[in-house]
């Protein structure tokens, strides 16, 4: 029987008092509980939704407060942007992404959405079910770095950061996005970030011609080439060396 | 953020002649007596209510200050550039309101000249005087975060998102750096987490020990 290991995230002023709750009015609290206490579900970053997946996890579940109820006023918006960009990656490495949730409702059931969540990953089972890859700890480790090259570049975390100033104030030119457009952009901005973030990954020790990269990829090479001439403008990627003619890309760390 | 690690205080009041010596100004001490050390000093050193041991007290610029709503001529008030509750002295009459309704009994009553003192962490200097003057290093400076500056590039991304309006971008000689108000701050993580160049650390929960947590919680699942 698959029993799922589950990371769950509690910020300290909403979820774990109501956690402590539980213990104090003497309800059911199931043994296969153990809470992470995080100051706010807001620093709950992807550098950390990742650490929890590399180490083994199944599921990872941040419980934050109420919108509008946060201590810090914007945290619980902060940890949403996240979430939701988080899913948007985990769906184009092929994973699932209900592997990761954000529950920002009701406090006082937080057992009804541990177990809710419980169940949801059961049925999906061991991390790396939907591509095949069960039980191999270098294959899901490799998806969980390309997470993180795209997640943790510089444009990325700025794009996500500035959103409500994007959307509601202002830009540096006076102009205000619609929130389709930005989401349009931001989506655009992840899937040129991933296909970079997979180049690097898989040039990082040696260097590989674009028609390699293309095979390995299962992209054509017209798509690889322009990526490659973004990176080298970005110093990203260098030029190595011809062999046959045909040039070959490194990355640059 | 003023700490204080009472196990280690052995109630010497270096730190309230410190503090005394600091506020007096121009004035020597020695000379002026001990009735100068009464009505210059903004902290002393007692014993909590309850407790056997000597600690210092000294104000702790509450978020939701009753001094502040308590004060009858708005004397008290809260500096808006560095976050801290400070007390005008002018304008106090000496009601002894806030002394009441303070609920660390750190407010200082000076009796000569009919007014209330209290802590202005020496006008942010950095080390305030009684931490500089303790010889047991009890009184500590804490910063909950703090910026990198060779990291730092200015972007202003974390001034955004500090609905605290804890963080400003200050210029310094090397271009704009921002700048944590360490009164302000609750120590949340909101910047930290989203900095582009992982200038902002947290000092309690950093990366690596969220790394470490997380591998315990597994190993035990």
């Amino acid at each position: 029987m698959f029993k799922p290991k589950i990371v769950p995230f509690v910020c300290d002023w909403c979820s774990l008092q109501s956690a402590d709750f539980i213990g104090l009015t003497r309800l059911f609290f199931p043994k296969k509980v153990s809470f992470i206490r995080v100051p706010c579900s807001g620093r709950v970053n992807p550098e950390i939704v990742s650490m929890a997946f590399k180490e083994g996890a199944d599921g990872v579940l941040v419980m934050g407060c109420e919108k509008g109820a946060c201590n810090y006023r914007t945290g619980n918006f902060q940890a949403e942007r996240w979430t939701e960009v988080y899913r948007m990656v985990l769906e184009l490495s092929g994973l699932n992404p209900d592997r990761l949730y954000l529950n920002l409702e009701s406090d006082t059931e937080i057992i009804h959405v541990f177990e809710r969540f419980y169940k949801t990953v059961e049925e999906i089972g061991p991390i790396g079910t939907e591509i095949g890859a069960a039980g191999n700890r270098e294959k899901i480790k490799e998806i969980f770095e390309i997470i993180d090259l795209t997640l943790l570049d510089e444009d990325v975390k700025w794009l996500v950061g500035r959103e409500w100033t994007l959307v509601t104030v202002e830009n540096a030119y006076g102009e205000i996005y619609d929130e389709a457009t930005f989401k349009r952009i931001l989506k655009e901005r992840i899937n040129q970030q991933f296909l970079i973030a997979q180049i690097q990954y898989l040039t990082k020790d040696k260097p590989m011609s674009t028609y390699e990269l293309a095979k390995a990829l299962g992209r054509s090479t017209e798509e690889i080439f322009r990526t490659i001439v973004e990176m080298e403008r970005k110093e990203k990627a260098v030029l190595v060396d011809f062999v046959d003619r045909t040039p070959r890309y490194q990355s640059v760390r | 953020m003023i700490l204080a690690e009472i196990d280690k205080c052995v109630g010497c009041r270096s730190c309230e002649v410190a503090c005394a010596e600091k506020h007096l100004g121009d004035v020597d001490l020695s000379k002026a007596g001990e009735e100068a050390l009464l009505y210059a000093r903004r902290m002393h050193v007692g014993i909590a209510m309850g407790g056997t041991k000597p600690m210092p007290i000294q104000c702790r610029h509450c978020e939701d200050p009753t001094c502040l709503f308590a004060c009858i001529t708005g004397a008290m008030h809260r500096d808006p550039n560095t976050g801290m509750v400070l007390v005008d002295e002018e304008k106090c009459v000496g009601c002894w309101t806030c002394l009441k309704m303070c609920s660390f009994g750190t407010i200082m009553v000076d009796p000569i000249n009919h007014r209330v003192l209290k802590c202005d962490k020496c006008y942010m200097e950095r080390p305030p005087a009684c931490v500089e003057a303790c010889p047991n290093d009890v009184l500590i400076v804490e910063e909950v975060e703090f910026v990198d500056h060779d990291k730092c590039i200015g972007c202003g991304l974390c001034e955004s998102l500090c609905l605290r309006n804890a963080i400003k971008l200050v210029d310094t000689d090397k271009g704009k750096k921002s700048e944590i108000n360490q009164n302000l701050c609750k120590g949340c993580g909101i910047c930290a987490s989203s900095c582009p160049r992982d200038a902002i650390k947290m000092r309690y929960f950093t990366d690596e020990k969220a790394h470490e947590v997380i591998k315990k919680l597994l190993e035990v699942a």
